[in-house]
Parts: structure tokens; sequence; C-alpha cells
């Protein structure tokens, strides 16, 4: 494997010695490009008191190309689908290369307090979501707490 | 006390002369064309601030190396891995700016304030690369014309029965989701990304 650019490597003790709140990133023992990432869900969302678990991994052309992102934990969100692959701008069309590992984790943490079921990933979540806003929020904060919790 | 000066050690700095050329008639050394001399105790400083990067102004905003050193895929500083400045006050390095504008993503956009990206053309360290960039740009604009009259014909055949039938969205907000699907990723080689532009990196 070709050696770990500059950039990854400053990103990567920015991680760790100035964590996000909220976040931890962590990079694979093996693959230095491979992040696990858990996301505590953002207070006063259904998703309170979760802590969701997630992959990242900074494909070869990073930063180039956005970092390639998707929650491990089940979630009931009209942006986030069965896959746990993420519709969110940054990891897309609007990627820069001035945003980072942080930035983009921050942007996924702002996902989970403002759903979008307007510009869905998960087709049926974000119908319910439309439908029966207070339903589908339960049924968010149900599966938090059957997947999301953290098995003491 | 006398003292016999029996050998002096010169040291220079340099420093990529990004600065308004309106300013120019303050410049004391004409000759350096490219460059201007620092203060070695200041470069000291900036050096040693460099080192925890981030949220110093005269790193790349696209490598986060500074703006004197070099892009990850070079070694030596200097002419072979040149500086240059945008209209937008966003200086990057060639190569890094170049590899940036060449993905589809980019749509010829600066990376820090996501304006078109254009060389300031009254800079000196500019002109060798405004030809080139000319290019770019032009290509970038056929490409993204290009883009827009491919989705708008064959969203249906592209996206097929997988992926959500949103109304909000535009057909390349949708393109773009299919490129980072993580299932794909193994068999989806993506060198496919640099293959638009017949301009090469030098
Ligand atoms: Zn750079
Ligand atoms: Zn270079
Ligand atoms: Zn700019």
């Amino acid at each position: 494997m070709a050696s770990l650019p500059k950039r990854i490597i400053k990103e990567t003790e920015r991680l760790i010695t100035d964590p996000v709140p909220g976040i931890t990133a962590e990079p694979h023992d093996d693959n230095l490009r491979y992040f696990e990432v858990t996301v505590e869900g953002p207070v006063g969302s259904p998703y309170e008191n979760g802590i969701f678990q997630l992959e990242l991994y900074l494909p070869d052309d990073y930063p180039m190309e956005a970092p390639k992102v998707r929650f491990l934990t089940k979630i009931y969100h009209p942006n986030i689908d069965r896959l746990g692959r993420i519709c969110l701008d940054v990891l897309k069309t609007n990627w820069s290369p001035a945003l980072q590992i942080r930035t983009v984790l921050l942007s996924i943490q702002a996902l989970l307090a403002s759903p979008n079921p307007n510009d869905p990933l998960a087709n049926d979540v974000a119908e319910d979501w439309i439908k029966d806003e207070e339903a589908a929020k339960q049924t968010a904060k149900k599966w938090s707490k059957l997947y999301a919790t953290p098995k003491q | 006390m006398k003292l016999d000066i029996k050998r002096v050690n010169p040291v220079f700095t340099w420093s990529w002369d990004t600065r308004d050329p309106a300013a120019a008639k303050d410049r004391q050394y004409p000759f350096l064309y490219n460059y201007y001399p620092v203060d070695v105790e200041k470069a000291h400083l900036e050096n040693g601030n460099a080192v925890d990067g981030d949220e110093d102004e005269d790193v790349c905003g696209i490598c986060r190396a500074s703006y004197n050193g070099t892009c990850p895929s070079c070694k030596i500083p200097g002419d072979s891995c040149p500086l240059v400045a945008g209209l937008c006050h966003h200086h990057f390095h060639y190569h890094c700016i170049f590899r940036w504008l060449d993905t589809n993503t980019s749509k010829g956009l600066c990376p820090m304030c996501r304006q078109q990206f254009q060389l300031n053309s009254k800079l000196p360290i500019n002109r060798p690369y405004l030809e080139k960039f000319e290019s770019i740009t032009k290509a970038i604009r056929e490409r993204v014309f290009l883009d827009e009259a491919f989705d708008g014909n064959s969203q249906q055949e592209e996206y097929g029965n997988e992926m959500p039938s949103d109304s909000g969205g535009t057909g390349q907000e949708r393109r773009s989701a299919d490129q980072s699907d993580l299932e794909e990723d193994e068999e989806e080689q993506e060198d496919s990304f640099y293959g638009h532009l017949d301009v090469n990196i030098e």
C-alpha cells in the first residue's frame, strides 16, 4: 500500500487529540484509511441516547473524492437506507477537498438532528415521515433503543 | 576589541509571491520574479506553526501542506511544484487544484469558496499556467453541459428500480449517489473519473 498522505495523518492525529464532542473516529490497525466511528444521537432528537456505529473509508483519491461513510447500526431515518447508506450532499455533489473527516461527521450528526424527508434515500421511511411525523419519530426512538443502545 | 570576520554564511529563504502586483513598486528585489526574500526569523516561526497546519492561513486548502512545500506527489518544492493564486484569493499547489478541477464533482469550483476557480492573470506566478487553465475551464464547461444534457435524457435507465424516485434532487445528485455507493465500490474502478480531460499533469 502506498504511504499515507500527510493530510490524512494530520487529520487522524487531530481526531484523536481534539475529538469532536459526541463523535469518535479511530483508524483500523491494519488499514489507516478505514475508521471505526461512533456518533451519539443529538439531544432533543429521536436518536437521543443512542450510540450509532458507522464505518468510514478514505478512498485512494481522497481528498479529491469524498470519504465513504455508512451506518452499521440499524437506524430509522428518511435519508439513511437499509444498508446504512447516507443521502447527504457533502458526501456527493457538494463534496469539496476543503472539507475533512471531522466536518463530514459533524454533518452526519446534524442530519440526525434534522431529517429531510423531502430528499429521501429510504423512501418508505420518508413516506411515513411525511404522513405522520410524530409516529415516525416514535418508531425512530424505538429503533434507537432497540439497536443503538450500548450493551452493558 | 578587533574582530576578524573570516567567513560569512549567508542564509536565504524564499516564498511564493502572491501579493497584489499593484504593490510591486515596494518590491526591493525586482529581479526575483517569482520569489521574494522573507525575514529568516519570520520564516522559522511560520515553519514552526505549519506543523500543526490546519488553521494556518498559508497552507494549501487541498493537501494542507505549506504553500512553499510540495503537493503530496512531489518531493522538491519550487518551480517543479508551483503555487497558483485564484482570483478569489485562494491559493493552491498547481498539482492539487489541477487534480480537483479534473474531477466530475468539482464543476470548476474553488474548494474553499465554491466560486468558479480562475487564476489571477495579473500575478507573475500564475503567468506560465494561464493558457493551461483556460483550456481546463473550457473542458469543464463542456463536460458540465454534456452531463446535464445526458442526465435529462436517461435518468430512468441509469437508476433502475433500486434508487428511490425522489422528486427533489436533480439527476446529477442521484448520479453521485451511485458513485458513492459502498456496495459497488469494489467492482467499480473509478479511474474513469480522471479520464475526461485530454490535458495531463506535467
Ligand atoms: Zn496542495
Ligand atoms: Zn506537486
Ligand atoms: Zn476561492
